[in-house]
């Protein structure tokens, strides 16, 4: 209980910054250090309900953070 | 048991990481604040589930390599995005706070 209200807080810290960041690129760390807590909850709940499926879903959301992260930098460099 | 412990540092780590990301000057400190996020509370929080799982009833071997290879993953591709935003930020612009001296305008 005090865990996953801990790793809330720190979800929602990095959401405000990702609403206050002032340049874009505090925005996308922000949202991509997001996505790796939601990586943690989601492999948690699935742990938690016994459902190994779950884990899969986290995998490909790592993987396509990834891909959008590399993109955005490779969009915006140019 | 060892995997409470691990998941309460991770926990721990996570909100230090946040607090350091809402409150540190710029884009470049922030980037440390978040690779901690990543490595101290995710990876270190995933372990501490994969741990959960050894052994008990109604958990078989696979929880744990599912769970170790998004940790892998993780590792490899969390310096590599953070390095590619940071080389990306500085060509299109954001520069430090309070900076004295910069190595780098000389090259491309």
């Amino acid at each position: 209980m005090i865990i996953e209200s801990a790793f809330i807080i720190s979800g929602v810290l990095l959401v405000l910054r990702a609403i206050l960041g002032p340049t874009y690129a505090d925005r996308v760390i922000s949202i991509d250090t997001l996505t790796n807590i939601i990586i943690l909850f989601i492999v948690m709940y699935g742990i938690k309900i016994k459902n190994p499926m779950y884990l899969d879903i986290a995998l490909l959301f790592a993987l396509i953070s990834y891909v959008g992260i590399i993109a955005i930098a490779k969009l915006v460099k140019k | 048991m060892i995997y409470e412990i691990i998941l309460a540092l991770s926990a721990f780590f996570a909100v230090l990481g946040a607090i350091g990301m809402f409150r540190f000057p710029d884009f470049y400190t922030r980037i440390h604040a978040a690779t901690m996020v990543t490595i101290g509370g995710a990876c270190l929080g995933l372990t501490a589930l994969a741990l959960s799982t050894w052994q008990q009833p109604g958990y078989d071997i696979n929880y744990i390599i599912k769970v170790l290879l998004i940790i892998m993953f993780i590792l490899i591709t969390g310096p590599t995005s953070s390095h590619a935003l940071a080389d990306a930020a500085y060509h299109t612009g954001v520069i430090p706070k309070n900076l004295v001296k910069n190595d780098m305008e000389n090259k491309k």
